[in-house]
């Protein structure tokens, strides 16, 4: 196309030749090798052999091998295409790097996706936890103050959890730079789950990276993976906690409950009779050949409902016991309870002191209606001793109510129990493990 | 928009934009300078490498609700690998640049500021610098090297250009560039984008993507 042309039509414009998967023999081994990363790719580590090959030399120079006693496969093969969050990437490179802390190896799995247009993405896994990840040219902001080293990005503080030297331990496929095995960069991660902010430094650059925690089952489901998923093990960093998103459903439900047992207990305070049926005064002296009384006979009307027996006696350092019968006149049939009233005081050692009480009131539960009188028999040590009964039929009761509340505080409870325990097992592989209650109680306001 | 000949190969040469004053053409490379009315072939452009850009003359797109076209392209290469500053003409005859590599994304604008930037010399990488009313932290200092360019451009490049280049990052997703490649230091303010915000189209097309 070059030179000089008389022609008015131009020549059709040069395009560049389609950029294509580029096929080639491993200079190591000769083995098959294939380029899926176009020309954004700068290295390719040969799976059979070991070799690292610089591909943008143009007789594919090879610029280190490495040795792996273990062939390490990928759970997602090496040209894969799948779909994360709406974009197709397909997996060109796989990378294996580990961390030691006190002595013991961490080792997860990287993997390099590729899309043309979108450039890099990683997917990270660690025990059955995986992260979806890509650089980010927005630096975060350090802020120095307060407990935990914080950053923020684009807004958001992110909590430091761990810095470790990371070592590359495999590799596989392409990369966009020159990989070698043993490189290394000094890693440290913040979270604020379920996103995870990395800064990787090395003597070149630093690189900040920004991840979601992903269920592996999208990751399944996008790159279409017929293999079975790998169980987790334990809690990641940035791991978002599935009760966490459960707290505002919680609370609302709460609200709901106390709403639903505030209304019935109000319906029972409008519609309850709170009726005195029977009320008389009585006199216990030991002396008396016959103790017992029996009542008048009273009626108890409406639907089956309580009978509350309330009872008073003059006790003074004393006790008395009653024997009592709810006794249906008509049906025979009978309630046998029985009560003691006691009532102890004195000074001891510069103290005064008390126990018991000179009243009782005793629930009898859905009594049906009827014409009914109670039998009292009462006990007692001492000589003489006044007493009194009353007798109320359907009486409020908020004994339910309140055993409601007790039950629907439970909940709120064992959830923040739950959210604690979730939150000390995700920072005990932090730098910053949470020691005592207090420390969380502090931190939990946060969240 | 201003047509004339290619004195090399008779194309046809466009200026779109009456700021260009460099077209490379198309068909044999010779790069056309415009002097007043004259056009001057100041031989052949060097050929661009191969980055696996999915950008290309004519790809338009659009920013910010207005649309532009991408006229012209330098390729430049930092230690980190290659750059492209994609030249953009918008239809409100703004220009702008869209830097681009790996798939990060970044639409730019030559700002004219009250205050003259500091010399080269004087940055230093972490210092924090007010450019225009804003702070911005200087993160990298390093000269880069044009390989070429292609398409109509504003200003003379050519390969072995030297541009030794401030980078400064702001707040949320706004950075700097400083260019010290001339006399007078231009500063370029703008932000990264994401690829789907820019709606591209007319993209270099890939097998199988």
């Amino acid at each position: 196309m070059d030179g000089k042309s008389e022609t008015i039509i131009p020549p059709p414009l040069p395009t560049p030749a389609p950029a294509q998967v580029k096929a080639f023999h491993c200079p190591g081994c000769g083995g098959a090798l294939t380029i899926r990363g176009m020309e954004q790719t700068e290295s390719i580590a040969c799976g059979s052999c070991g070799s690292i090959i610089d591909i943008t030399d143009e007789n594919f120079k090879i610029i280190a091998t490495f040795q792996s006693r273990i062939k390490h496969q990928p759970l997602i093969p090496l040209g894969t295409r799948g779909k994360l969050r709406g974009d197709t990437f397909e997996v060109i490179g796989y990378l294996r790097r580990k961390i030691n802390v006190e002595g013991i190896d961490y080792e997860w799995s990287e993997y390099l996706l590729f899309n043309p247009y979108k450039g890099f993405r990683w997917l990270t896994e660690y025990n059955g936890h995986w992260n979806y990840i890509k650089n980010t040219s927005n630096i975060p902001k350090t802020q120095s103050s307060g407990f935990l080293p914080t950053v923020y990005y684009l807004g958001q503080p992110f909590s430091h959890f761990q810095t470790a030297e990371a070592q590359v331990s495999y590799v596989l496929g392409e990369f966009y730079w020159r990989v070698q095995v043993g490189e290394s960069s000094q890693v440290s991660d913040y979270i604020s789950p379920p996103l995870i902010l990395s800064r990787e430094l090395t003597e070149k650059e630093v690189v900040w990276s920004i991840g979601e925690y992903i269920e592996p089952k999208a990751i399944w489901e996008g790159f279409q993976l017929k293999t079975s998923i790998p169980p987790k093990i334990g809690i990641a960093p940035n791991q978002p906690s599935s009760l966490a998103t459960q707290a505002p459903g919680i609370w609302k439900l709460v609200l709901i409950f106390f709403l639903v047992a505030l209304s019935i207990q109000v319906l029972f305070l409008l519609f309850s009779a709170n009726k005195l049926v029977y009320q008389d005064q009585m006199a216990f002296h030991l002396a008396d050949k016959e103790k017992a009384r029996v009542s008048e006979v009273f009626e108890l009307t409406g639907r089956p409902s309580n009978v509350v027996i309330k009872s008073k006696a003059n006790v003074d350092n004393s006790w008395i016991y009653l024997n009592l019968a709810l006794i249906n006149e008509e049906t025979g049939n009978a309630y046998d309870f029985g009560r003691e009233i006691s009532y102890y005081h004195g000074y001891d050692g510069g103290e005064s002191w008390s126990e018991g009480g000179t009243s009782d009131e005793a629930v009898l539960s859905s009594v049906p209606p009827g014409r009914y009188y109670l039998r009292i028999e009462p006990e007692s040590t001492a000589s003489s001793i006044n007493y009194s009964i009353q007798v109320y039929r359907d009486v409020p009761s908020w004994s339910f109510f309140f055993m409601a509340l007790g039950g629907l505080a439970l909940y709120p409870l064992l959830y923040w129990w739950r959210r604690r325990t979730f939150e000390y097992y995700r920072w005990s592989e932090s730098d910053h493990p949470k020691k005592a209650l207090s420390s969380y109680v502090s931190k939990s306001d946060d969240d | 928009m201003r047509t004339t000949n290619c004195p090399s190969c008779g194309a046809k040469i466009v200026f779109q934009s009456a700021a260009s004053i460099l077209a490379v053409c198309d068909y044999c490379r010779s790069t056309l300078v415009r002097r007043d009315l004259d056009i001057e072939n100041i031989g052949k452009m060097a050929e661009l490498q191969r980055d696996g850009s999915p950008l290309q003359l004519r790809a338009e797109g659009t920013y910010r609700q207005v649309h532009f076209a991408v006229v012209g392209r330098i390729q430049l290469r930092y230690e980190q690998g290659l750059w492209n500053e994609w030249y953009l003409l918008f239809d409100d005859m703004r220009r702008g640049w869209l830097g681009e590599a790996q798939g990060t994304y970044a639409v730019s604008f030559l700002t004219e500021l009250p205050e003259k930037p500091p010399a080269f010399q004087e940055l230093k990488v972490g210092q924090q610098l007010a450019l225009g009313g804003k702070v911005f932290e200087v993160r990298d200092l390093q000269s880069a090297l044009c390989i070429g360019g292609e398409g109509e451009l504003p200003f003379q490049v050519g390969p072995g250009y030297e541009v030794p280049a401030a980078d400064l990052v702001g707040n949320e997703n706004t950075f700097a560039t400083i260019d010290y490649s001339e006399e007078e230091p231009l500063v370029f303010m703008g932000e990264y984008v994401e690829f789907d915000q820019l709606q591209l189209s007319g993209l270099t097309e890939f097998d199988g993507w």
